[in-house]
């Protein structure tokens, strides 16, 4: 389903931004900033098979999120192949793809086909998502007069109603009030258990431990240990306390 | 054989590729209502704008510029045909410029053709621009433009400008993630390059010596050939649609070509 092999990512860090116009022109020598890199994942090799939940452990900068985005095909290795059966995206964080001028039907929409989902299969969901939400009555409501808390309710069911074949969740959210993020863990809790292929990346541990079928553990940019979630998810506890 | 296996590969391949550009379309419509409703959403008189706005620049120039080209047949259809056909131009290149800086977020989150969002912002304009034609035809009608059967080729100088303006666009999104500065020094360029075409004034009011470098100026061209069709009831020479199809295909090509050579690395200068 997901094959990865030999991935290598390389940050080439350009000091102060993108260049202006002038500073094109005329830069002299002495004021170019040296160009520094950095490896942020180094020869990286997994596969996820069909169907199955596979997690992400590390601490910050071990390269969770640079993997995340080079899966989504938001960014291109510098070396290695990536390798997708079908289509993966990740869950869309939180109001992303909205305009705030729209109405919720129509953002429903937009956020839709920038996932790259068909009308006729957006208008198919539209009743799923509006029910898990309970936003009928604002269906027609431009999106700026929702208070946060429904907009993160929208967001939610519009993320876990139109979903990819592969998934990508990072950190289980949580959203709205105690009743509906008690049904959103539900709902994420189906979502992940009803044969989906689902990435997940959590600092939670337990919560890897538990959903997960297989656990990578990455740190430094490198694969410290791949395996069965129970195995590495207890070394990894050992390991940082 | 091998060579043919490589042909077969490669054909499959593009055709893939294109399978998967046309799930996209969906997402171009999407981005076009959008910008369309948002566009006149709270204003009164609303997509009337649209065409009031080049009729209005066209009442104003004509009225001070009426008596100095006097000389000019039928001088607010020449001011009318020029405006149209410019101003969707500039206001498709000046939009598209900033189409991938302002969608940062997006292309920070999600994977997707990034194409799609200075066509976007041509393919408004051009809504508007095919408004503002169908007021040149009615007003045209009543202030002595003439139909003629050729009017049908009108269809190809509007064509050719929307694939050069398509070509531009897509170079200037690409140029301004690079240099912020695009944006700013482009609406300059735009100011200049529209006195330096035609539109108000007739080519032969330009001393001999530059008439070559006016004449050559695609945006000229395009609006030449529509002027020559719809208002003399010719059709352009030769030389000219040559001409026209070259910029027309050539910027198209290079817009592209430039586009997707440098796509994968926006997300590097967010």
């Amino acid at each position: 389903m997901v094959i990865v092999k030999n991935v290598s990512m390389e940050y080439r860090l350009h000091t102060g931004g993108s260049t202006t116009f002038k500073e094109f022109l005329f830069a002299s020598k002495q004021n170019k900033v040296p160009v520094t890199s950095i490896k942020a994942l180094e020869d990286i090799s997994f596969e996820v098979n069909k169907g199955e939940i596979f997690g992400i452990i590390g601490g910050n900068g071990a390269g969770k999120s640079t993997l995340l985005k080079l899966l989504a095909g938001i960014m291109k290795p510098t070396d290695g192949s990536i390798k997708v059966d079908g289509t993966i995206a990740p869950m869309i964080e939180l109001g992303t793809g909205f305009d705030f001028e729209l109405s919720a039907i129509e953002n429903i929409y937009l956020s839709g086909a920038i996932l790259g989902f068909s009308k006729a299969y957006l208008t198919d969901k539209i009743v799923d998502i509006f029910n898990f939400s309970e936003l009928w009555e604002f269906k027609d409501v431009p999106v700026k007069y929702f208070s946060s808390g429904m907009l993160a309710r929208l967001a939610f069911a519009i993320s876990t109603t139109v979903v990819p074949d592969v998934l990508i969740v990072d950190e289980i959210l949580s959203v709205g009030d105690v009743a509906f993020q008690k049904k959103s863990l539900r709902r994420m809790n189906e979502l992940m258990t009803s044969g989906a292929t689902v990435i997940y990346v959590s600092h939670n541990i337990d919560s890897v431990k538990e959903l997960c079928d297989r656990v990578m553990w990455l740190e430094k940019g490198k694969v410290k240990m791949i395996g069965a979630s129970q195995e590495i998810c207890d070394t990894y506890l050992k390991n940082i306390l | 054989m091998k060579l043919l296996d490589k042909f077969r590969i490669a054909l499959k391949y593009n055709v893939e590729r294109y399978c998967k550009m046309f799930k996209y379309y969906f997402l171009l419509q999407q981005l076009v209502a959008k910008e369309f409703k948002l566009k006149y959403r709270g204003s009164i008189l609303g997509i009337l704008w649209s065409v009031l706005n080049p009729l209005l620049n066209m009442l104003v120039l004509s009225i001070v510029f009426g008596q100095v080209f006097s000389a000019v047949d039928n001088y607010k259809l020449y001011l009318l045909s020029g405006i149209i056909m410019f101003s969707f131009f500039a206001e498709a290149t000046a939009s598209g410029t900033c189409a991938i800086t302002y969608n940062f977020g997006l292309i920070n989150k999600i994977a997707f053709p990034k194409i799609v969002l200075p066509l976007s912002k041509v393919f408004l304009s051009f809504i508007n621009f095919i408004m503002s034609f169908i007021v040149f035809l009615i007003l045209g009608s009543f202030i002595g433009l003439e139909f003629w059967a050729g009017d049908f080729a009108l269809i190809l100088p509007i064509i050719l400008l929307l694939m050069f303006t398509i070509g531009f666009s897509l170079i200037l999104s690409v140029v301004n993630v690079y240099f912020r500065d695009t944006q700013h020094l482009f609406s300059v360029i735009l100011t200049i390059w529209m006195y330096a075409t035609p539109i108000l004034y007739p080519l032969k009011l330009i001393p001999e010596e530059w008439q070559l470098l006016f004449s050559n100026n695609p945006m000229y061209l395009f609006i030449d050939m529509f002027r020559t069709i719809s208002m003399n009831n010719m059709m352009p020479e030769v030389s000219s649609i040559l001409m026209c199809f070259g910029w027309a295909f050539g910027m198209l090509i290079a817009g592209i070509v430039f586009f997707k050579l440098n796509e994968e690395k926006f997300i590097f200068y967010t």
